[in-house]
């Protein structure tokens, strides 16, 4: 439905300032129907690739088409305006026009329609796209008049009802409260799907993107690092970047001494530990290891000598009541680890930590700084 | 935004009349020309006239002659001229700005009674042309038979009037008066968002109440006094009614007047050469106030106590002295008033009269019947009320345009755009005006009411695009980036989202144009012929006909326009700032 290749787009830079490298060559397909994910930190370049989707920014260089037509093309200098796209959009403010009425703001889509729509059939459509997102009795409300879910919901039957080709939502769910996000999440997601939109949007939280996308395509200083479904990426993560960005997890630097199949062993601080080689790590190459806090099993403290078991001390350990966190020393490095409740362990216990060779990850060493959770208490999933 | 993308990049465009609603890139270039022809146009026409051989007009010749300039330099007149408008600005303002500290402070910050009643003064006080000022303050004391002079003389058996209108320090006067209310609006703003902690912790470290002003509130307030002090000095210097009202008549030459007389002499043909070159002078002498100006106010960014939040300053207690500082204050706006009342009453009689009791009797409005009776003022009053519609409707329109694409597009186009749009503020109105008269002095523009709207356009665009760029500013991208994306076109977005989104700023521009429109003479005056006369100018030549009441009538009514105008805008700003407080 959307395909996009080699996109580039450069900003210049203000007096004394660098150029701004905001997308490097950016390629990408979306299938009709995806609920398509955008995925990375502030500055990573998710949102200018969102603007060139929808035609507010122009790309250097590249090429765009939805749905088989092409709307821009550097080479072949196309650029099809935003207001020609017929797309629909909803934006991060909600960009909800205070000057006119709930039922207003959704008609403007359909009054821009060509040839023109007749006026009762713009009120049957604005009547539904309201119905739909259960705003039907705010119809004639003054737009500022909502709270932020309502004003959300306005922008999405707003973005909707001219059954755009495809759906653009820039962080459609940052301006909620936690508790209302969490509700939006799950709606938002039900609704689009049941109405078989394709849909592209932008998140920082990686978060948001598991719970709602297909697909998500992880970016970084304008470039897309890693692309796959959210199951995929989170445990099958190519780099440190990945593997960080997606959900807590202990980073241990490393060296790769020795392929066996799809695993490779790993040096590391506290021995040798068998990993899955997502991040297709070669023998002699630094690397590293990736934990994350629920991948190890405790072991008692007489469990028997062998791969994949370290031996360690438990440094500190928070209860949390539906898990414990704990801080186990294993040498010189401490790892992070959360347990079931139900294990009775405590501060200065000697353990044992299994880590079954399918749980721990050999990836690409990507300059993320590989950070020793210290004496600090442990972190929680942000 | 490449412009290489984007000259590529939309389909061929059919050729229509839809082009510029469609294509914003059009739209664009077709605005950046006629902005660029609007403001460049008249410059280069300027220092291209004030090159020219003596008597020719820059379009008839190729030859380029500093003689003009020659002229200036050799002169001994030139450096009187420079040095009496230099002391003429500065004696002004000094004046008018230390009285608009004074009363900006009481209103602000003490608990003077009136304050709602001196806003709305000040405010409307805008309103009241300079020129009607002067020829109510010569109708006052005038050596011959000012009304004051009159009085005073017997009243105290003076055997000379002790007052006249006809001496430097008296046009020094009536300036600073009209100096006060722009001044005072500006300080206005100053005092109330000066954050009253800074004040605070001056006094819990043991300043008393001397010491804290002094060593605290006013370093913080110089860098905005002065740069409102230099702001105003450019403005008088720029200004041309009241010297040409009041100082010619006193031989006070200025150059703004200077400049005038050469380009439309009482006598003789007019020397549009050495003219121009005076206003290349008047120029730069206003470009280096601008740049000064800047200067200033970047400075006063280091001094930013305008700190937005929402606090409010605790008013210092007058006590004993509530009421003379108000009547104190009052005696001034009554003097500030006098020439508007010696007006109405000239206005009220069929010959001139002195005002006393005796001559209520005769007192009727038949001026005003004569006067709107004559065809000539009625065509001036249509002339007046197109001028101000179209000047201010097209003025506005062209601002918005100027202001969606320099905001939104920003890059180089919109950043030439604004530049250009800003340029007239250092154009001193007399010498663009006079431009203006050289650019389209041999198109069928010239002598017609339209000619008048060109140059006002001309005058107003900097202070139209900053109202409306200051306006797009604050609105969120967003609110255009969904209508582009719902499928409007950028003509449409601006239509239907923002122009109805900016509409209070929009109205507040207009009625300013509005008011400055009808209220100015030096546009008029200087583009005027038979064909065109204002409500301006047709009381100018009322008034040199001599027909004092017949002029005092139009000047009232004029005013009466302009207050009607303007305001019921300032009584709501008024009651509005008053819930606040």
């Amino acid at each position: 439905m959307l395909t996009i290749e080699g996109l580039k787009k450069t900003y210049a830079g203000r007096a004394g300032s660098e150029a701004v490298r905001a997308l490097k060559g950016v390629s990408l397909r979306v299938k009709k129907g995806d609920f398509f994910a955008l995925l990375g930190p502030s500055g990573c370049g998710k949102t200018t690739m969102l603007q060139c989707i929808a035609g507010l920014e122009t790309p250097d260089d590249g090429r765009i088409a939805i749905g088989g037509s092409p709307v821009f093309s550097g080479p072949e200098r196309i650029m099809e305006p935003a207001n020609r796209r017929g797309l629909g959009m909803v934006f991060q403010s909600y960009a909800i026009w205070p000057h006119m009425s709930v039922a207003e703001n959704v008609a403007f889509p359909l009054q821009r329609q060509r040839p023109r729509l007749s006026g009762g059939e713009i009120a049957r459509r604005v009547r539904e796209a309201l119905a739909m997102v259960k705003l039907g009795q705010y119809a004639d409300r003054p737009a500022p008049h909502l709270s932020g879910g309502q004003q959300q919901r306005v922008a999405l039957a707003r973005a909707l009802v001219h059954e755009p080709r495809l759906l653009l939502l820039d962080e459609p769910l940052s301006n909620l409260d936690a508790k209302l996000r969490d509700e939006m999440r799950v709606e938002l997601r039900q609704l689009i799907t049941s109405l078989g939109m394709t849909a592209v949007f932008v998140t920082h939280d990686q978060v948001e993107a598991m719970g709602m996308a297909d697909e998500v395509a992880l970016m970084r200083e304008g470039q897309i690092i890693q692309m796959g479904s959210p199951k995929d990426i989170y445990l099958r993560p190519i780099s440190a970047f990945v593997a960080d960005f997606m959900g807590s997890g202990n980073l241990i630097p490393s060296k790769a001494i020795e392929q066996r199949g799809a695993s490779v062993l790993l040096a590391t601080p506290f021995g040798d530990i068998l990993a899955t080689n997502t991040g297709d790590v070669r023998v002699g190459e630094e690397a590293i290891l990736v934990i994350r806090p629920h991948a190890a099993i405790l072991r008692g403290k007489d469990a028997p000598q062998a791969a994949n078991v370290i031996a360690g001390k438990v440094a500190s350990c928070v209860f949390l009541g539906d898990r414990i966190e704990a801080l186990t020393r294993a040498g010189e490095t401490t790892l992070q680890v959360s347990l079931n409740t139900y294990h009775a362990i405590a501060e200065g216990d000697e353990i044992s930590l299994e880590l079954p060779p399918e749980r721990c990850l050999a990836v690409k060493k990507d300059g993320v700084a590989v950070a020793q959770p210290a004496g600090r208490a442990p972190e929680t999933a942000p | 935004m490449t412009d290489a993308a984007l000259s590529a990049s939309t389909p061929r465009p059919r050729v229509s009349a839809k082009l510029f609603f469609a294509d914003p890139r059009f739209a664009r270039i077709l605005l950046l020309l006629l902005v660029a022809g609007l403001v460049l146009g008249p410059v280069i026409v300027l220092v291209r006239a004030s090159l020219a051989p003596a008597g020719m007009l820059p379009f008839e010749t190729s030859t380029i002659t500093l003689d003009n300039f020659r002229q200036i330099f050799a002169s001994p007149d030139t450096l009187q001229l420079l040095w009496t408008t230099l002391l003429y600005a500065a004696a002004s303002v000094v004046l008018g700005v230390g009285l608009a500290i004074a009363i900006a402070w009481m209103t602000e910050r003490t608990d003077m009674p009136g304050v709602a009643f001196i806003r709305v003064f000040m405010f409307s006080w805008m309103a009241i042309p300079p020129f009607v000022i002067g020829f109510g303050w010569i109708l006052l004391i005038n050596p011959g038979n000012g009304a004051l002079n009159v009085l005073l003389r017997n009243l105290f058996g003076l055997d000379r009037p002790p007052l006249t209108i006809y001496s430097f320090w008296s046009l020094v006067i009536i300036t600073a008066f009209s100096v006060i209310p722009t001044a005072y609006v500006m300080f206005g703003g100053l005092f109330r968002n000066l954050d009253p902690q800074l004040e605070n912790a001056g006094r819990v470290l043991g300043g008393d109440g001397f010491t804290v002003a002094r060593k605290i509130t006013l370093p913080l307030l110089t860098p905005g006094i002065v740069s409102v002090g230099i702001f105003m000095t450019m403005i008088v210097i720029q200004a041309f009614e009241l010297p040409f009202i009041v100082g010619l008549s006193a031989q006070i030459r200025v150059l703004s007047t200077r400049v005038y007389l050469l380009a439309a002499p009482i006598t003789g043909l007019p020397n549009y050469g050495l003219s121009s070159a005076f206003g290349v002078f008047l120029l730069l002498l206003a470009g280096l106030l601008m740049l000064l100006y800047f200067r200033m106010v970047g400075a006063g960014d280091r001094f930013r106590v305008v700190t937005g939040r929402g606090f409010r300053p605790k008013r210092i207690r007058l006590g004993a002295w509530r009421l003379p500082v108000a009547g104190l204050m009052f005696f001034l706006f009554v003097i500030m008033a006098l020439p508007v009342a010696m007006l109405v009453w000239t206005s009220l009689f069929p010959s001139y009269r002195l005002p006393s009791l005796s001559a209520l009797g005769d007192m009727s409005f038949a001026n005003y019947a004569r006067a709107l009776g004559t065809p000539f003022v009625r065509q001036a009053v249509v002339n007046t009320i197109l001028l101000v519609v179209a000047s201010a409707t097209g003025v506005m329109l062209l601002a918005s345009l100027i202001a969606w694409f320099s905001v939104r597009d920003g890059g180089k186009t919109g950043r030439l755009l604004d530049m250009l749009s800003f340029a007239p503020t250092a154009i001193p109105p007399i010498i663009m005006v006079i431009s203006i008269l050289l650019v389209y002095m041999r198109t069928p523009l010239y002598g017609t009411i339209w000619i008048l709207i060109v140059a006002s356009v001309t005058v107003h665009l900097a202070f139209a695009t900053r109202t409306m760029t200051s306006a797009l500013i604050q609105l969120h991208k967003e609110l255009a980036d969904a209508a582009l994306v719902c499928g409007a076109s950028w003509w449409t977005t601006l239509q239907k989202i923002i122009l109805p989104l900016v509409r209070p700023q929009l109205l507040n521009g207009w009625l300013f144009v509005a008011a400055h429109t009808s209220r100015d003479l030096t546009v008029a005056l200087v583009l005027m012929t038979s064909s065109n006369v204002v409500l301006s100018t047709a009381i100018w030549m009322m008034w040199d006909f001599p027909d004092l009441a017949g002029a005092a009538a139009m000047a009232m009514l004029l005013v009466a326009g302009l207050l009607v105008l303007v305001l019921p805008v300032q009584i709501m700003a008024a009651r509005d700032a008053r819930r606040q407080d």
